[in-house]
């Protein structure tokens, strides 16, 4: 099946809305202090805290 | 259908170029539609026939089922569809076979594969196809994750296979074990073994099947000292610190696997002694819990018996666990390609967190419960994607940092309190070392 224009620019018009994201240019850090994971904006250092607490894992069957 | 190897009529041409005939043990597959050399893997069929190979117009000795037929190739129009074997004597056989067990007997066309060059033809490119041959890769654990990593390695052309386990397939396991219930009874590791060579038939491997623990330190150490890389997927914390305070004091990379509850997800470290975080410093790092560990064996089962009823195994798919194991698998390839020539060596970049998590679903009561769907969250974090998270080292980590030092200063202890306490390994710097 082949998309038709109208499909085929709102396909391109996501795609472009993706890349403008720049995905990669924030990093997930271990903060160990607070044990939490926290997510590091490389542009202005800025941290947000994913609320995400590292757990073990210990299955593997 | 017959499929001889190469490398066996090779081994046999001068016996065939003597006597006119050599016999061959064939698989009988699917009611005589297929005949494939029966020593090609570990594992043939139920059904083993008598088959002969002749070279020349002579006819077939009396017991014989399967004939395979060659005959020095004129290249003309009277054998366009016949496949051709180039022997040792410098000359090209036409090769044709047929199914003597019918009336009248069945056509068959042959093929004669050189295995280890056709194994090899889907990783040109990627990897020639001597890359990995000397590769030697222990494997600890030969559960669902393991036997996943050792057939991923087995089929990029690992060469040599270590592995350690001393528990055995029950039926249970096999709704997420690649082995199947024909296997049931069998210690996973000569399992395993028989699959990685189904995979990779010039494969050498050394199968042991006990735990790893203290009372085998010795040898587990050995094999450490041999590998090139280690993969930890045991199913508790205990066997993972033993293991890598072998690999510390071995200087060997580890890849430690793991799921949680269910598989709802899972994580995957990896470490590079001196270089990146050990799993013990992972461990120091977790927030205290309490011992809700996953019961994902009878060993564990037994420690957190609660009641006097069974305790249920952890049920989970193996679907959840795949993107696990091959996440192992990826990282313990990259570990064994660096420094060499392949594209895949380019990886060390996008690889270059110690620590990856994985979630495959919103588990109701945990942290994750509430993940955006995917369809709108390419800035939030969601299920079914790897996320790369940096972890420092612990200067103080008893297994890799300068636990003497740090427990010194913590409690303002003197030498002379602490007499037992190991010196500090060699090659520690005072920073924390973050790769």
């Amino acid at each position: 099946m082949t998309a038709g224009p109208n499909q085929q620019a709102m396909i391109r018009e996501a795609m472009e809305s993706i890349a403008q994201r720049r995905p990669g240019r924030t990093r997930l850090v271990y903060d160990k202090t607070r044990r939490t994971i926290v997510a590091v904006s490389a542009a202005d250092r800025s941290q947000r805290g994913l609320d995400i607490t590292a757990e073990d894992a210990e299955m593997f069957v | 259908m017959i499929t001889l190897g190469a490398e066996w009529l090779r081994d046999r041409w001068d016996e065939l170029s003597r006597t006119g005939f050599v016999p061959v043990r064939l698989s009988e597959w699917d009611g005589s539609d297929a005949f494939t050399l029966a020593d090609l893997g570990p594992l043939p069929s139920p059904r083993v026939v008598t088959g002969t190979v002749i070279l020349g117009v002579a006819g077939p000795p009396p017991d014989s089922l399967v004939l395979v037929r060659l005959v020095q190739s004129e290249g003309g129009p009277a054998e366009p569809d016949l496949a051709r074997f180039a022997a040792p004597d410098g000359r090209t056989y036409a090769l044709s076979g047929e199914f003597l067990g019918s009336t009248p007997p069945k056509s068959l066309r042959v093929e004669i594969v050189s295995v280890t060059s056709a194994l090899a033809e889907r990783r040109l490119a990627l990897l020639e196809s001597t890359m990995l041959g000397d590769a030697c890769v222990l494997i600890v654990g030969l559960g669902t994750g393991g036997i996943s990593v050792a057939l991923e390695l087995a089929k990029a052309g690992v060469g040599h296979f270590m592995l350690v386990d001393g528990d055995r397939l029950s039926v249970g396991n096999v709704s997420r074990h690649h082995a199947g219930v024909s296997h049931a009874g069998r210690k996973k590791v000569y399992a395993a073994r028989d699959l990685i060579l189904e995979k990779n038939p010039a494969a050498t491997i050394v199968a042991e099947p006990q735990a790893a623990g203290a009372e085998n330190e010795d040898a587990v150490r050995a094999l450490v000292r041999r590998s090139n890389v280690v993969v930890s997927a045991v199913d508790h914390r205990p066997s993972k610190l033993f293991l890598n305070r072998l690999c510390i004091a071995e200087s060997r990379s580890a890849v430690y696997g793991g799921a949680f509850r269910r598989a709802y997800g899972g994580q995957v470290l990896r470490v590079r002694p001196q270089r990146s975080p050990c799993y013990q410093c992972f461990v120091m790092a977790m927030p205290e819990k309490d011992e809700d560990f996953e019961i994902a064996s009878e060993r564990d089962s037994l420690q957190v018996a609660y009641s006097d009823r069974p305790t249920p195994i952890e049920p989970g798919l193996s679907l959840d666990v795949a993107p696990l194991s091959t996440m192992v698998a990826r990282l313990t390839l990259n570990e064994l390609v660096l420094g060499k020539p392949t594209p895949l060596a380019g990886l060390e970049r996008d690889f270059s967190a110690p620590w990856y998590l994985w979630i495959n679903r919103p588990q109701a009561g945990t942290q994750y419960a509430r993940l955006p769907p995917l369809s709108d969250s390419a800035d939030e974090m969601t299920i079914m994607r790897w996320y790369g998270i940096e972890l420092d080292r612990e200067p103080g980590c008893p297994a890799c940092g300068d636990f003497r030092t740090a427990a010194q200063e913590t409690y303002g202890l003197t030498d002379l309190d602490l007499p037992d306490l190991p010196e500090r390994p060699s090659g520690i710097s005072d920073a924390p070392v973050k790769e």
